[in-house]
């Protein structure tokens, strides 16, 4: 069997640890910037929603500010992303390389994606319910947290579904610049070092990953939905 | 109970601004059930809003229960809102959770414990016919149900008014009538001021004491729903009232017959009109033994409003044409309205006339 996996993956059995160590690294980035851009995205979508005209709490200003700025994050490229905010990123965590080092542009690229699917979720919100519930004496955060979060709940779910399959991609981008993880094991050893075995199983590992996380999402979704 | 003094409300956007209610004044007394009918557009919808400022008037002030809501401020506002219940057109209910945390939504939050709770909701689900579906959520219920849902659930903090926005125009005709029955039993229950609006005269002559009839932002007739239907003025009244109460059929007939497009010369056709007690059958029975014509109904309606009896006959009167007018004139001093539609072999209504004549 060993000698079996030898000959067909010679590269995949001698650096077998390293990808380990590669895997662990991707999840702790994702995990660690996906809920930390969920943190901040549904905050801020939930913020666009209500201040949109005929929201809840409508305001212009804000609305058309926080809109903006998430519109500037959202139209830069990561790759441009990722080295432009160097000087933030060493502000924030000390190094620019590394799972510590990736994280910052990971957050900085993923929360203004989050932010716009919370809100486009949240619009789904039927403003009918808003309305009953305004007509049965709610203040405005009672409807934002026992309304708007809880009906648009399945929908938060499926933005977030969305954006950590997408954050598995950018963690990828994020290895080529030496931030680590699987992207960075296999654009090392796969492509640079030519060694297509790496590549390919590295390709495998990911595609498992994203199914596994549709797969939760879609099962949380079911149970959610009414 | 509800006060509407000079409510005016206006949407203004870059290029125009639409006037949807313009100067409307409305009293709707305690315990009543006061119905609001007009076209789509009319600005019944936004005048409904109006009286839990879901919209608030441009100018003009709202008064419920005493209290002059549009001098309030958000706070203040949204406590007197828990003693108005509102109900939708498209029920509204909160599809994540199931009927019971549906009505127990307004419950929440307001210091009651869980059993005082649990009590609440079940007393009003028995109320609205529904406690075995405690635990359905609304896409398991059909829409007669989930209208009855949403009344539980507008009735949970003991509204002394309830606000009905086309609470029936999703329903069929029979779901329709069994919600119309239980805003009944409730106005009679609970003391109830409800007030509701509709663009089907069958809804609110069903139910409503007393109805305002909106065109065009402003209210254009306001009464009793027996005075109103027996003797509609503005010309929407009228069109309303010839669609609910099926007068089109009248022209089919009398376009249709050959028998009466070749009346003789004395012949006349006329509509009659009785409100209450005067039952015209008898009436008709007594002309035509006491003055010696034929009189024969070719289309009858008699529709029971609030208990009253309003009819409409149209009737063929056959013999001396001398006889005959002194038979109307019998009629007409009886208190029965008289409308002669064809005479001396000459119909007398034209298109331009029927307006005038479906009244």
């Amino acid at each position: 069997m060993m000698e079996l996996l030898n000959s067909l993956m010679p590269n995949v059995i001698e650096l077998f640890p390293d990808m380990v160590k590669s895997l662990k690294e991707t999840l702790i980035m994702v995990s660690v910037s996906g809920l930390v851009s969920a943190a901040l995205g549904i905050p801020i979508g939930v913020t666009l929603v209500v201040t949109r005209e005929g929201g809840i709490l409508e305001n212009k200003v804000v609305y058309t500010a926080v809109g903006k700025v998430i519109n500037i994050f959202r139209s830069i490229p990561f790759v441009i992303l990722l080295t432009a905010i160097i000087p933030i990123t060493r502000f924030l965590v000390g190094t620019t390389i590394g799972i510590k080092g990736a994280m910052v542009p990971l957050i900085f690229g993923s929360t203004p994606a989050v932010s716009r699917q919370i809100e486009s979720a949240l619009l789904k919100v039927d403003p009918g319910v808003i309305e009953a519930a305004k007509s049965m004496g709610s203040s405005p955060l009672e409807i934002i947290f026992r309304v708007i979060l809880i009906e648009g709940l399945p929908g938060i779910v499926y933005a977030l579904t969305i954006t950590t399959v997408s954050l598995i991609g950018f963690t990828a981008v994020a290895g080529t610049v030496g931030g680590g993880g699987l992207g960075d094991f296999a654009i090392r050893y796969g492509y640079q070092y030519f060694k297509t075995d790496v590549m390919i199983v590295t390709i495998i590992i990911l595609l498992l990953l994203v199914n596994f996380v549709q797969t939760v999402g879609e099962l949380l979704l079911k149970k959610l939905n009414h | 109970m509800i006060l509407l003094q000079d409510v005016k409300k206006s949407y203004f956007s870059k290029n125009n601004t639409v006037h949807a209610l313009k100067k409307v004044n409305l009293h709707i007394r305690r315990g009543e059930i006061f119905g609001i009918i007009g076209y789509s557009g009319a600005g019944k919808s936004t005048l409904i809003r109006c009286i839990n400022l879901l919209e608030r008037p441009t100018s003009g002030k709202v008064f419920v229960n005493g209290i002059e809501l549009t001098s309030l401020s958000e706070k203040e506002l949204r406590k007197s809102r828990e003693k108005i219940g509102m109900i939708f057109q498209h029920f509204n209910l909160m599809n994540s959770r199931n009927v019971f945390k549906n009505v127990a939504y307004p419950l929440r939050g307001k210091g009651l414990s869980k059993d005082e709770i649990r009590d609440r909701v079940f007393s009003l689900l028995e109320l609205v016919g529904l406690k075995d579906k405690a635990y359905s959520y609304p896409s398991q219920l059909s829409g007669g149900q989930k209208q009855r849902v949403a009344i539980a659930r507008a009735l949970a903090n003991d509204p002394e008014v309830l606000l009905c926005d086309e609470a029936t125009s999703a329903l069929d005709p029979q779901t329709t009538q069994s919600i119309l029955r239980l805003l009944k039993d409730i106005n009679e229950k609970l003391n109830l001021t409800i007030v509701l609006i509709s663009h089907q005269m069958e809804v609110v002559k069903e139910i409503c004491n007393r109805i305002a009839v909106m065109e065009n932002g402003e209210i254009v007739e306001e009464g009793n729903i027996v005075d109103i239907f027996s003797n509609p003025k503005a010309n929407i009244t009228r069109e309303f009232i010839a669609s609910a109460m099926h007068y089109d059929k009248i022209y089919e007939i009398l376009d249709r017959d050959p028998f009466i497009r070749d009346l003789s010369k004395d012949d006349v056709v006329a509509k009659i009109s009785f409100v209450g007690q005067n039952t015209g059958q008898a009436f008709i029975s007594k002309i035509s033994i006491e003055y010696r014509i034929h009189a024969s109904i070719l289309f009858g309606n008699v529709e029971s409003i609030q208990g009253v009896p309003v009819g409409n006959l149209i009737v063929h009167f056959t013999g001396e044409n001398e006889k005959i007018q002194r038979a109307i004139k019998y009629l007409e001093d009886s208190g029965i309205k008289v409308e002669v539609i064809k005479s001396d072999g000459v119909i007398e209504f034209s298109d331009a006339k029927r307006n005038r004549a479906i009244s």
